[in-house]
């Protein structure tokens, strides 16, 4: 009779608690971890995280602007469902069409005047509210509330500035002549006056760009500067401006597609009048869809302001870019 | 030195001056009734809470006009 070997101890216990089976387990989810993690962190897994943002980008700006180019291409009035392919013909109405000019010249002195003097008026308020000057923190506060308003209320505001009738500024001119000036009614003067209220409203962002840039500058460069008997002058040439460039570059970048595409404070001061006077590229869109019924040549004309917009942008970046490094 | 932060301190409160106008002239209307043709720099005589209130949608204000 062959004697059977009693189970050792360990085997049974083994045995009792299926220990096997729970190593084999833990091994095999230990494994599928491993790999997910290795799957996380692959090209093929980054690229499924940003399709929620790339579905909401061709949802809410690939689309339209497709759908804008193909409108541009027809005589479609915004309305009615009847429309027809017309080819180039609202754009070659650009060409002809006599409002334009002035309207690009409009888009463009409320793009790069507001541009200058947001960043020369923002740079100098910068320098003096970085020195040590009594009540600073107040200052920036005030000069920052506009940007904290609607521009459309903005523009309101003003008008309760500019206008002909009681307005603030006529309350004033009435004290030294017999009758008020129409402001917002002179061709000349009106866009002057809506750009000057861009750069108000939006003269704190500069502000407090170049305050950023300004207090990031380490003072030792000051202190061997003065040292070495540099003129104030001759400070803010040689250290405070190259070093303030890139500051310089996104401010410009910022003033000049926020000046170029300028709507509401136009809407609110002059409508874009008289006639198209004071029209920038997005007022007379917007009219020529609301008020003329004629959304072809208003795609058309988008088109053409992103464009603008676009190579104007793209050179100043690239141009001051380049001036960063020379500096 | 001292005559310099003196007079950057009067610049500063200068252009924080310049700065609040607009605001000033907005505060005056408001509180002004709409007939009052008086100039948008006199403080009103009384504040007129009427636009204030009709801005908040009270039903009393519109009885009043009515």
């Amino acid at each position: 009779m062959n004697k059977v070997s009693p189970p050792s101890f360990l085997a049974l216990v083994k045995e009792r608690l299926n220990l096997e089976t729970l190593d084999r387990k833990i091994d095999e989810s230990r494994t599928a971890t491993l790999r997910l993690r290795r799957w996380r962190n692959s090209p093929s897994a980054m690229n499924l995280m940003y399709i929620p943002a790339f579905l909401l980008f061709v949802l809410f700006i690939y689309y339209p602007f497709i759908k804008g180019v193909m409108i541009s291409f027809t005589n479609w009035d915004g309305y009615s469902q009847m429309y027809r392919y017309i080819g180039l013909d609202n754009y070659k109405r650009m060409l002809s069409d006599h409002r334009i000019g002035t309207v690009i010249m409009n888009t463009l002195i409320y793009g790069v005047g507001s541009t200058i003097l947001q960043n020369i008026i923002g740079l100098a308020y910068a320098v003096l509210l970085n020195s040590y000057i009594r009540g600073k923190t107040l200052i920036r506060t005030i000069v920052y509330l506009p940007v904290i308003v609607s521009p459309l209320i903005m523009g309101y505001i003003w008008y309760f500035f500019f206008q002909f009738n009681g307005g603030a500024l006529n309350d004033i001119i009435l004290l030294f002549r017999d009758k008020p000036i129409n402001l917002l009614a002179d061709t000349e003067l009106n866009v002057w006056i809506i750009t000057l209220v861009n750069t108000y409203q939006f003269l704190g962002v500069a502000m407090i760009i170049f305050l950023a840039g300004l207090q990031s500058i380490s003072k030792e460069y000051y202190e061997a500067a003065e040292i070495d008997g540099a003129s104030g002058f001759s400070r803010f040439r040689n250290i405070t401006l190259p070093l303030l460039a890139p500051a310089i570059t996104i401010n410009v970048v910022l003033n000049l597609i926020g000046g170029l595409k300028l709507f509401d404070v136009i809407t609110a001061l002059t409508n874009g009048g008289p006639g198209y006077a004071s029209a920038s590229l997005s007022t007379m869109i917007y009219q020529l869809y609301f008020a003329h019924q004629d959304a072809g040549y208003a795609a058309a004309l988008g088109n053409f302001m992103f464009l603008l917009i676009s190579i104007i942008g793209l050179t100043s970046l690239y141009y001051l870019r380049r001036k960063e490094i020379s500096l | 030195m001292k005559r310099a932060k003196a007079l950057y301190t009067l610049l500063g409160a200068l252009i924080g001056l310049i700065h609040i106008v607009p605001f000033y002239v907005l505060i005056t209307t408001s509180f002004k009734e709409e007939l009052d043709t008086s100039s948008k720099w006199v403080m009103p005589g009384y504040l007129f809470f009427g636009i204030t209130l009709r801005m908040h949608g009270s039903s009393q204000v519109w009885i009043e006009r009515l």
